[in-house]
């Protein structure tokens, strides 16, 4: 078919938004037993994350590229699921300080997290947005408190299909809490254990921001530097 | 061994001088030298003037023993007349070694006595006449090295053989075809400096004085940080980890080259911290911004028209590289710079260019051919057939908006995605939307959408020269 349309002569330049998208949702785990100390931190855990997640989100928005082409949302669990953020371009994610109670609904905050991935995708792909496949960072200090096997099993179908990217991350005591492996086919949940690491696990996420081809939260993930 | 039938010359590596095994060869030197029935003149002892800092350690730390061990040692050999001392840098370079066996010692049988595999590894690889020989001690008796050279790796890209591939296949490689293994020193080898990256406030070039670092301008990299300095001056800094012999090597011969490219930004000096090598220098690029983000705009804030100069540029440029032996191996668009007020493209990152033997060891995985997935690329030559898949994939998104691989049934894009060529052809449905992510594709000249699909669906390859002449002559039909 011949065009009709003349590439060289027919357009200007025009400042789109970016049409290139780093989706990255953050499911956090707020249930009481956050305003713990962790064994190495001297500030109550749900502290310590409030400080972090904002740090990450001023990098964010400090760096061109990443400030263009990250799009952030965050959804809590803490005797109830709530979306604290919808997906947005970062510079537009309002972050107030979370507070720490009762119970752990980490499925049901799962199951909203993969809707909320399912429809910004669908918006990415109606308006020829491409985007690199969208993170889950799930991080949780406790056992689930509801019946999230169904949401598990929905996580795990959709990171086996590569249609999302799961990073569990455990700030519990000991050893990972083996509910949050049921969420996660491919990689096994990640336990922070000093300052040190959870200082690093923010860094590297926001290196990614702004590099994900070069990825280096997956790096630290993985082990692999 | 047998001390007293030939001349002999024993050079010692730093660690062979605690050795006990060492201890009791001595004492049979010391008494048959002393007895005459060596000659002094007839047996050496080269050791490496680093040992001085092995020694000022011991004393430091207060290891007494270790400390009066090696002094002693050395009062020996220099009593006896036999010692000789020459630099290696610490067990890197052996040209002075090897340089003495080829003169001074020719008649000599010349052995470096090493319990140190890295150490025995890379004079090996040095000496490539194998003039020497290489010893260690186990159980207080010398044994021979097992050492062996690294087997050449030859790196092919799987391209069909079809009528067009034969077609452009004639004389397509610059890359000398004795160049297959790269330079590389092993990972247990040593690094070239240990001051820590943000120590260091001020570097000294032969060429350029002391350059102050200017703290409040950093990019950081991979590999190291790059500050600003004075009279429009960079300063590339490497990490601990990546100053290794290699790299000062690879930028001596990049400085020593004639080229002749302002838009390639070379290294102009090597850069000193306290004598270390640290980096090197290079000319600053002012109001330029890297093509990373015009690819988050899919190069809709450039006129289609700039889009073109753009590849042209670019095209030559690698041209340019390629007729000189090099391949710019990492090339992404973070790596090329774009002046909006001039329209002047420069490349940058020149020092990881793979350079004669010199390999490319940094990549980008979305920016690599498949054929170097999974290898140690600092081992590794690649080939200019490899190069093809950034240069294809680049003029792809530069001038289609999008990248190759684009899903339309999905979105997605990142290295994690098949790579399926999802394009077809010919369009058939009417395009409008300028949003589409077909809408650059189906209005595009007819040959640029041939050339990139031959290459993305069919391995065939248009050439550099080749595809700066069509581009041309696309460019020359636009009104």
């Amino acid at each position: 078919m011949a065009s009709k349309f003349d590439l060289f002569g027919d357009f200007e330049p025009v400042k789109i938004n970016s049409s290139m998208k780093f989706p990255l949702i953050l499911v956090l785990d707020v249930s009481g037993s956050m305003t713990q100390r962790t064994p190495y931190g001297r500030k109550p855990k749900i502290t310590e994350l409030n400080e972090k997640v904002q740090i990450l989100l001023e990098f964010v928005k400090a760096d061109p590229k990443a400030s263009q082409i990250t799009d952030i949302a965050i959804v809590t669990f803490g005797g109830e699921v709530q979306v604290q953020a919808p997906f947005d371009n970062v510079k537009n994610v309002k972050f107030k300080p979370l507070r720490a109670y009762s119970s752990t609904p980490m499925g049901s905050a799962v199951n909203v997290a993969l809707d909320m991935v399912n429809r910004r995708k669908k918006y990415y792909l109606d308006n020829g947005i491409e985007f690199y496949r969208p993170r889950i960072f799930l991080m949780s200090d406790g056992a689930a408190t509801d019946q999230y096997e169904q949401a598990a099993k929905r996580c795990s179908n959709m990171v086996n299909n590569r249609e999302v990217k799961m990073y569990p991350i455990w700030i519990g005591e000991g050893e990972y809490d083996y509910i949050l492996k049921d969420f996660s086919p491919e990689l096994e949940p990640k336990t922070i254990k000093s300052d040190q690491m959870y200082f690093e696990m923010f860094r590297s996420l926001s290196g990614s921001t702004s590099n994900p081809d070069d990825d280096p939260f997956d790096r630290w993930f993985k082990d692999e530097f | 061994m047998e001390i007293s039938k030939n001349k002999t010359v024993l050079f010692l590596s730093n660690e062979i001088l605690l050795d006990d095994g060492f201890f009791i060869l001595l004492e049979t030197i010391d008494h048959k030298v002393r007895s005459f029935e060596i000659d002094e003149l007839d047996f050496r002892v080269i050791i490496d003037s680093s040992i001085y800092k092995v020694i000022e350690s011991y004393q430091a730390s207060g290891n007494r023993r270790e400390f009066k061990r090696i002094q002693g040692v050395i009062s020996i050999l220099e009593t006896l007349g036999l010692k000789e001392e020459i630099d290696t840098k610490e067990f890197i370079d052996f040209s002075e070694l090897i340089e003495l066996k080829k003169t001074k010692y020719s008649e000599f049988d010349v052995t470096f006595i090493t319990n140190l595999k890295a150490h025995a590894q890379r004079s090996f690889l040095q000496d490539e006449d194998e003039l020497l020989y290489y010893e260690q001690f186990i159980d207080e008796q010398l044994e021979k090295w097992i050492l062996e050279r690294p087997k050449k790796e030859v790196v092919k890209a799987e391209v069909k053989e079809t009528e067009t591939t034969k077609r452009t296949r004639k004389q397509r490689s610059t890359i000398p075809k004795t160049l297959q293994g790269a330079f590389h020193t092993d990972e247990s080898s040593k690094y070239i400096t240990v001051t820590n990256l943000d120590d260091i406030n001020y570097v000294y070039s032969t060429q350029f004085g002391y350059l102050k670092l200017d703290k409040e301008n950093i990019l950081a990299g991979g590999e190291g940080k790059i500050y600003k300095s004075y009279d429009n001056l960079m300063v590339k800094i490497y990490t601990k980890e990546e100053r290794r012999y290699e790299l000062v090597k690879k930028i001596q011969r990049m400085i020593d080259m004639d080229l002749r490219n302002s838009y390639i930004v070379w290294p102009k000096d090597i850069v000193y911290n306290k004598n270390e090598f640290v980096g090197y220098v290079m000319d600053e690029i002012k109001n330029a911004e890297g093509l990373d983000m015009s690819r988050i705009y899919s190069f809709r804030n450039l006129l289609y028209i700039d889009r073109f100069h753009i590849c042209i540029k670019l095209l030559k440029m690698t041209k340019y590289l390629h007729d000189k032996a090099i391949l710019i191996g990492d090339l992404k668009f973070d790596n090329v710079m774009y002046k909006e007020s001039t329209k002047e493209l420069f490349i940058i990152d020149s020092a990881s260019f793979q350079v004669e033997d010199y390999s490319c060891g940094v990549f980008n995985a979305d920016y690599t051919h498949d054929n170097l997935k999974g290898k140690n690329l600092r081992e590794v030559l690649r080939t200019l057939e490899e190069e093809y898949f950034p240069i294809n994939k680049i003029l792809f998104e530069i001038l289609m908006g999008k990248g190759p691989f684009y899903d339309f049934k999905t979105g997605e894009v990142g290295s994690e995605v098949e790579r399926d060529f999802h394009y077809p052809l010919e369009v058939k449905q009417d395009v409008e939307n300028k949003n589409d992510p077909l809408f650059y594709w189906a209005h595009a000249d007819v040959r640029l959408r041939q050339a990139f699909y031959d290459y993305f669906k069919n391995n065939i390859i248009t050439e550099v020269p080749e595809w700066i002449t069509l581009l041309e002559d696309i460019l020359k039909g636009a009104k």
